[in-house]
């Protein structure tokens, strides 16, 4: 199949979804609600089309990464005199495939779900707009070739965000308010994190010169190309700390290099060096440990061995030959693949050069990056750029410090929750990390720091995640914590387990998002069916089904909240495609075995385990321990968290009127609950470790393919031994989710959900402490007003009373300024303005009056006198000429 | 030819005076106009006489751009003169005299 | 007193008399038939001043539609009298009126009284000249040598000339080169043309028009060669100034200069000029042209010989006015035959361009012995057998192809090409008073109104007419228009 066009077809991936916009924008309000939701979801669904091209196209060429260049936009951004050039490029590699795939996918089904949800709205076709700018300025995200086109889909989320969030700011009184100023919580919060990001980019390209990813033509992960074309491994020039990645591609360096490396790795206790010696057939004294080398042996012959010889390998088959095919035959060289064909490491992308940095000797003058005067080591500027980035990643993925916004953000309407603050763009941030592997792989002290992070958030937002009453709120706390784990993840290098569980995470969190918003539209439907009964028919509320949507504003007023998890109880009988969605949706953020879940969240705990047990470094053992030991607790509160909510909403008796005469929601609305249910499910097969018991080669599943897909991508995944499936681990994992779950199912089982509007866990006196603070959300809102909201709030003050109207205004403005220029006024008025310049003006009047009056007479309006005059002149002219000439008659 | 060149120019000058005369001392309107008309030709027969004289052809071009222009001044001319007649029911210039000053 | 002077006399007095009654008279009528015949009386003198198409201009747009366009205005206004309606009577304005005229008559023939009525004439092109050293003399050497200052042995020929100064009967040519030496006119200092070639013509060039003397030198020694020799060059004109040979025994002037004018004057229509000067050969001859069988044909008649050929210009004597001759254009074998009907010089496939003059000039081809007994005041020199002549064209004169003055050819060329944007602005300024005419004549708005007011109240009775005479079945639409029930 020939798919060397695809990649070419990514600018529409933004075109399209901007075009859908721009209709709905400009003729929305013309549309029907049919017509401008259609527009939507058909610029969804065509996205997701070429995603899946795309997608097609890199799968069948190990994924190498292309950077395209669209016709319109050869360059973007220039300045020449500061060296500033910046293409229009987009970058197609299989990390931007797969986030193309989740934006995309889950993307369409959303909108279709919108179509449901947001029908009647008065605003939908606005809605429909928003939606697909935002996937507009998402895909620039995940497409973008350099820092800045990444910034502005980054920005371009964050302002879809605030639109969305505060989307029914129109509401009135209180609610109208909560929105509107959640939608500026998030905005604010935000701005934060975009400082550390526009920092990040800013030394990005004092430092590099550049802000590009990769060049075209570039490889990023240039181990992974010579394994795959048939060029040698280069295992062994390839030591320490993954330099693999390293843009020199010397080939020669296979003998010098065997020993030097071996210094190296010593020096630094390198465990690679195991890899390297086992690879080769050596014994070296270093190895560690009998289980992993024979284990690494072993996998490393099995897979360099498929790669190679491209007939019998396990998983690459089908995928070599169709990409040699796809060469169309051109052997394929050395220089075409290892970046020496660029004449200077300038030339490449930040990645390729940060590899040349850091290959340098430390200390050597090469590696200083001169900040004015000061001049800093390239790894301390790595770093500091890192944990910039870092405070980027903390605003938009919503991590410690900066989540807040994120529960917040649910006032925006559900399929928004679903999209943007649980799917796709808070994933942005744990995007950009992943994006950035080269740059963390240097810094193990900043990916420590990361780590920690990231597993305190999970743990933190799960346990807060317990006392939420808040249907949705409950859901914004699992996506921190489970943003909290891939953030982790990141923190651990394991890239592909982060973006692994950001895919299915996308899936089931969508799915959760989706299924809450079922609940709250058909408990809101109930409440206002229950209340339309009893008011009567003459209120005005008719009974038929077009009339629900208007219970979106007419119930606000009332005390009733359809998505307070106390008025709901006992939908599952209601409502039971949403409820067994909602179950596998619940299942698979619990881990349970073999839903989409527990692959993921198994895989970033096994890596925990890896690093804590194995890792190289102290650091990564650190990281690995508190990643483990957090992760774990997280992943217990999770079950018991997510049983809770299945407890209070569909089980037990309905509690109020309006969740027993909940209806079922539409079709629009419920298939994309079970395409997504099915998804959750089987999303995760896609990257079974190996060795797994029951699925390795079950039914054509292939270990680690979703590894292997990335692998072009992210070079640290070639030198990383691939992990075995770790039974213990994964035992223990399953454990503590069902006993999370049984502990659940005995304090919220049956009716005892919910005691007189009050938990279990608050009633129960030992425990009513912890409750309490998790339901204060450990009083983080309130912290923030202390330290910063309020002190900012009397400065404001402070400076509106007393500096601007008392100083400025009272003061300066008032007694300084007028009085100053009272007199000048006063002084320039009288005898300057009066005496000087009326007295000129009046004086040229009276003088141009006299004269006049002498001269008009002249003026008697007969023209005959006029000619007279004339002639007079005329002979007078004639005269005054001619008495040269009479002159010279007379001295002649 | 023996006529000497000075001899038109002299017939051009009294026909000129004539000219400004019938402009200053004559009352209707028309006749002060042709009286225009009379100056005009008076220079445009000094023209070609100094142009026979100085055996330059462009003095016959501008007797043709004088013609010209007076074509042109008759026509407004006159129909000035056909609208203050509709106006006033005279054509005598000391009865318009209101832009004395 | 030429019958012209009378014409302009009697026409111009006409003119005076014409415009005094335009002037005088108090029907407008009259006076607007005075000032036709007064511009019919300066269309004369137009044509007196050979400006025939502003002439016929003057009839035909003045005279004519102009003056049309009075009489119509005046008769529509029935302006014949004008009536005095004033009580502002100006009674000082007729002699104030008198005075300025007066004055301005005065004023404007100053100039004329001060130049003692003459204009000042043109000062014309710069007069155009050229020299030709045609350079033969007939030396009596004895005879001039006394009169060398410094009678240096030299090698050259002029030298040999000297050297045998005891030979009394020996006559030598001088062919060197000589300087030229013009002063007079408004010269500041003497134009002097140096090394003039033998049978060459040096380019022409601008002198001022005046008087001048001519003094002539032989180059290589500055002797004096020829008595000065006054020179009149006029404005306009062209001039080719022949040197050649002549001995005055009396003078003892050695060259002889003769002035052969050129003129730049039109011929007919695809001609060429010849200006033919014979400046050697003691004979009389003839430019014919040979025809197309180059050869002399001769008949016998009366038994006289009679030539055949054309001739082009006869009668060109030895030392004579310069003759001159056209001929059509196109090429021809052209001769100079002597009265004995001999070829003296012949010019073969010779080319004749139209409005180019030529001068060629008759002049001896080298150094060659003249007869010792030569006596040219007996009227003519015997030359011997053998002794050749040529002639030299000298470079032609493109004429002045311009159109007659005062034509309408001229006056529209110059008007297309130099004056071509006054005229745009001239035709601009007449569709300006096109425009302005109708403007201002044009009936104002509110007087439209009532004329339209006017037809219809004709119409409404139109309308009871035709009810009535149709036995009132007519029914208007409109109540307004009344009558519809046809009482």
């Amino acid at each position: 199949m020939h798919t060397e066009t695809y990649p070419q077809l990514i600018p529409l991936v933004i075109l399209i979804p901007a075009l859908g916009a721009f209709i709905n924008i400009f003729w929305g309000s013309k549309l029907t609600e049919r017509v401008s939701g259609l527009i939507g979801i058909t610029a969804a669904v065509l996205t997701f089309i070429i995603s899946v091209l795309i997608f097609s196209h890199l799968n069948g060429h190990h994924g190498t990464g292309s950077v395209i260049n669209p016709v319109i936009f050869q360059t973007w951004l220039r300045i020449d005199s500061i060296g500033l050039d910046i293409p229009w490029q987009f970058r197609v590699d299989p990390l931007t495939a797969v986030m193309l795939l989740v934006v995309t996918g889950v993307g369409s089904l959303i909108h279709i779900y919108s179509m449901g949800y947001m029908h009647g709205d008065k605003k939908f076709s606005r809605f429909f707009a928003y939606l697909n700018l935002f996937m507009m300025f998402m895909l620039l995200l995940v497409t973008s070739n350099n820092f800045l086109m990444l910034f502005v889909g980054w920005e371009g989320v964050g302002v879809m965000s605030y639109l969305l969030i505060g989307f029914n700011w129109d509401k009135g009184g209180a609610l109208g308010w909560k929105n509107s100023n959640a939608a500026r919580k998030a905005m604010i919060v935000n701005r934060v994190g975009d400082f550390g990001v526009l920092m990040a980019i800013f030394m990005i390209f004092w430092t590099f010169g550049t802000l590009t990813f990769y060049q075209p033509g570039e490889t990023a992960n240039v181990c992974y190309a010579r394994e795959v074309n048939n060029l040698g491994a280069c295992a062994e020039e390839s030591h320490s700390e993954g330099e693999a990645a390293a843009a020199e591609g010397e080939t020669a360096a296979a003998e010098g290099d065997h020993s030097e490396g071996e210094t190296v790795a010593e020096a630094e206790g390198d465990h690679s060096e195991g890899e390297a010696a086992a690879a080769e057939g050596e014994t070296v004294a270093e190895a560690e440990g009998d289980h992993s080398e024979g284990e690494t042996a072993e996998g490393e012959g099995d897979h360099s061995e498929g790669e190679t010889a491209a007939a019998e390998g396990d998983h690459s088959e089908g995928e070599t030959a169709e990409g040699e095919g796809g060469h169309g035959g051109e052997p394929v060289v050395l220089a075409d693949v290892d970046n020496s064909k660029f004449a200077s490491y300038t030339d490449l992308g930040v990645f390729g050069q940060t590899a040349h940095y850091m290959s340098l000797e430390e200390g050597s003058p090469e590696r200083l990056v001169q900040f004015g005067t000061l001049a800093l080591d390239f790894k301390t500027v790595l770093f500091i750029i890192v944990l910039f980035l870092l405070l980027g990643v903390a605003g938009k993925s919503a991590q410690i410090p900066l989540f807040v916004w994120l529960p917040d953000a649910m006032a925006g309407p559900t399929p928004v929750s679903a999209l943007m603050h649980a799917a796709t763009m808070v994933t942005a941030g744990v995007f950009l990390l992943i994006r950035s592997n080269v740059f963390l792989d240097y810094v193990p002290e900043a990916r420590l720091v990361i780590a920690i992070i990231g597993s305190v958030t999970a743990l933190m937002a799960g346990f807060i995640a317990l006392g939420q009453w808040d249907i949705k709120r409950v859901l914004a706390f699992s996506t921190v914590s489970q943003l909290g784990f891939m953030v982790a993840a990141v923190g651990l290098g394991a890239y592909v387990a982060a973006l692994f569980h950001l895919a299915t995470h996308a899936v089931f969190k969508a799915l959760l998002f989706l299924g809450s918003g079922s609940v709250i539209h058909g408990v809101e439907h109930g409440h206002h069916h229950v209340h339309a009964h009893g008011n009567g028919p003459g209120h005005g509320h008719g009974n038929g089904p077009d009339d629900h949507h208007d219970a979106h504003d007419e119930h606000v007023d009332e005390a009733f909240d359809p998505q307070d998890m106390r008025n709901m109880g006992g939908l599952a009988s209601r409502m039971p495609i949403t409820y067994w969605t909602y179950l596998f949706g619940t299942f698979a953020l619990a881990g349970l075995p073999f839903f989409a879940g527990f692959w993921s969240k198994d895989e970033i705990l096994a890596d925990a385990f890896h690093e804590a047990l194995e890792g190289h470094l102290l650091l990564d053992n650190l990281a690995g321990y508190i990643v483990l030991g957090l992760l774990l607790v997280a992943a217990g509160f999770t079950a018991f968290y997510m049983w809770r909510q299945v407890q209070m909403v569909f089980h037990g008796d309905p509690r109020t009127e309006a969740a027993a005469s909940a209806p079922e929601s539409s079709a629009w609305m419920t298939i994309p609950l079970l395409v997504l249910a099915f998804f959750s499910f089987t999303v995760g097969f896609v990257n079974v470790p190996k060795y797994t018991p029951i699925f390795s080669g079950f039914m054509g599943i292939q270990d680690y393919e979703f590894k292997h897909f990335l692998e072009s991508a992210i070079p640290s995944v070639t030198l990383k031994e691939s992990l075995a499936f770790n039974t213990p681990l994964a035992l223990l994992a399953v454990v503590i989710a069902f006993s999370a779950i049984a502990l659940s199912h005995s304090i919220y089982g049956g009716n005892k959900a919910v005691q007189g509007r009050r938990d279990p866990l608050h009633v129960n006196r030992s425990t009513r402490q912890m409750w309490s603070l998790a339901n204060a959300r450990l009083y983080w809102d309130e912290i923030y007003f202390r330290l910063i909201e309020n002190p900012y709030n009397r400065l404001s003050k402070f400076l509106y009373e007393v500096v601007d109207w008392r100083f400025l205004h009272d003061y300066f403005h008032d007694s300084v300024l007028k009085a100053g220029y009272d007199s000048m006024g006063k002084l320039l008025a009288k005898p300057f303005d009066l005496g000087i310049i009326d007295g000129t003006v009046n004086g040229v009047g009276a003088l141009v009056r006299l004269l006049s009056g002498r001269v008009r007479v002249v003026q008697t309006g007969y023209v005959r006198v006029y000619a007279v005059i004339l002639l007079l002149g005329v002979v007078a002219v004639l005269l005054i000429m001619l008495l040269p000439l009479l002159q010279v008659q007379a001295g002649s | 030819m023996n006529v000497p060149v000075e001899a038109f120019v002299i017939l051009s000058m009294v026909l000129f005076t004539l000219g400004a005369m019938g402009v200053m001392l004559r009352k209707n309107a028309i006749l002060v106009f042709m009286s225009v008309e009379l100056m005009l030709n008076a220079a445009n027969l000094a023209l070609v006489a100094f142009a026979k004289q100085w055996n330059d052809i462009g003095g016959h071009t501008f007797v043709f751009f004088v013609m010209t222009v007076a074509a042109a001044e008759v026509a407004i001319g006159l129909a000035l003169i056909v609208a203050i007649f509709r106006h006033k029911q005279s054509i005598n210039i000391d009865d318009l005299h209101q832009m004395e000053g | 007193m030429g019958v012209d002077v009378l014409l302009f006399l009697v026409v111009g007095a006409l003119a005076v008399g014409c415009a005094i009654g335009m002037l005088i008279s108090d029907n407008a009528v009259h006076s607007a038939l005075f000032l036709i015949a007064n511009f019919g009386c300066v269309a004369f003198m137009y044509l007196m001043l050979d400006a025939p198409f502003i002439a016929m201009v003057q009839i035909a747009v003045y005279a004519g539609a102009i003056m049309v366009l009075f009489l119509f205005v005046i008769m529509l206004l029935g302006a014949e009298q004008s009536h005095d309606t004033t009580t502002v009577t100006f009674r000082w304005l007729t002699g104030a009126a008198t005075i300025l005229g007066a004055s301005l008559l005065f004023a404007l023939g100053l100039p004329l009284v001060i130049g003692g009525f003459q204009l000042p004439e043109t000062a014309g092109r710069a007069p155009l000249l050229r020299v030709v050293n045609a350079g033969v003399s007939l030396v009596r050497t004895q005879e001039i040598a006394p009169a060398e200052p410094a009678a240096a042995a030299t090698a050259d020929p002029a030298a040999t000339a000297e050297a045998p100064a005891a030979a009394p009967a020996e006559v030598v040519r001088f062919s060197g080169e000589v300087q030229v030496t013009l002063t007079g006119g408004s010269l500041s200092e003497p134009l002097v043309l140096n090394n003039v070639p033998f049978g060459e013509a040096t380019d022409f060039f601008d002198v001022p028009a005046g008087d001048y003397t001519v003094q002539l030198l032989r180059q290589e020694d500055g002797q004096i060669m020829a008595a000065p020799y006054p020179l009149t060059l006029a404005a306009d004109s062209v001039t080719t100034l022949t040197l050649f040979g002549e001995y005055d025994f009396e003078a003892r002037k050695l060259l002889k200069l003769v002035p052969v004018a050129n003129s730049l004057a039109q011929v007919g229509n695809d001609e060429g000029r010849f200006i033919l000067f014979n400046a050697y050969t003691p004979q009389t001859l003839s430019f014919i042209d040979l025809g197309p069988d180059q050869a002399i044909n001769t008949t016998t008649r009366d038994g006289a010989t009679v030539l055949l050929d054309t001739v082009i210009a006869a009668d060109i004597a030895f030392e004579g006015a310069p003759v001159t001759g056209t001929y059509r254009e196109g090429t021809y074998s052209l001769a100079l035959i002597n009265s004995d009907l001999e070829i003296i010089h012949r010019l073969d496939n010779y080319t004749i361009t139209a409005d180019t003059e030529k001068t060629l000039l008759l002049m001896p081809d080298g150094e060659q012995p003249v007869p010792a007994d030569a006596d040219p005041d007996s009227g003519g020199i015997q030359f011997p057998a053998g002794f050749t002549f040529r002639s030299t064209v000298l470079p032609g004169l493109v004429f002045d192809t311009e159109p007659s003055f005062g034509s309408p050819l001229g006056i529209g060329r110059i008007l297309f090409t130099v004056y071509l944007l006054p005229v745009n602005l001239v035709g601009l300024l007449l569709l300006v008073a096109l425009v302005g005419v109708i403007v201002i004549s044009r009936p104002s708005g509110e007087k439209q109104e009532r004329r339209a007011n006017i037809r219809r109240r004709v119409s409404r009775p139109l309308v009871n007419v035709i009810a009535q005479q149709t036995g009132g079945e007519v029914t208007t639409e409109t109540p307004k228009l009344g009558s519809g029930d046809g009482s």
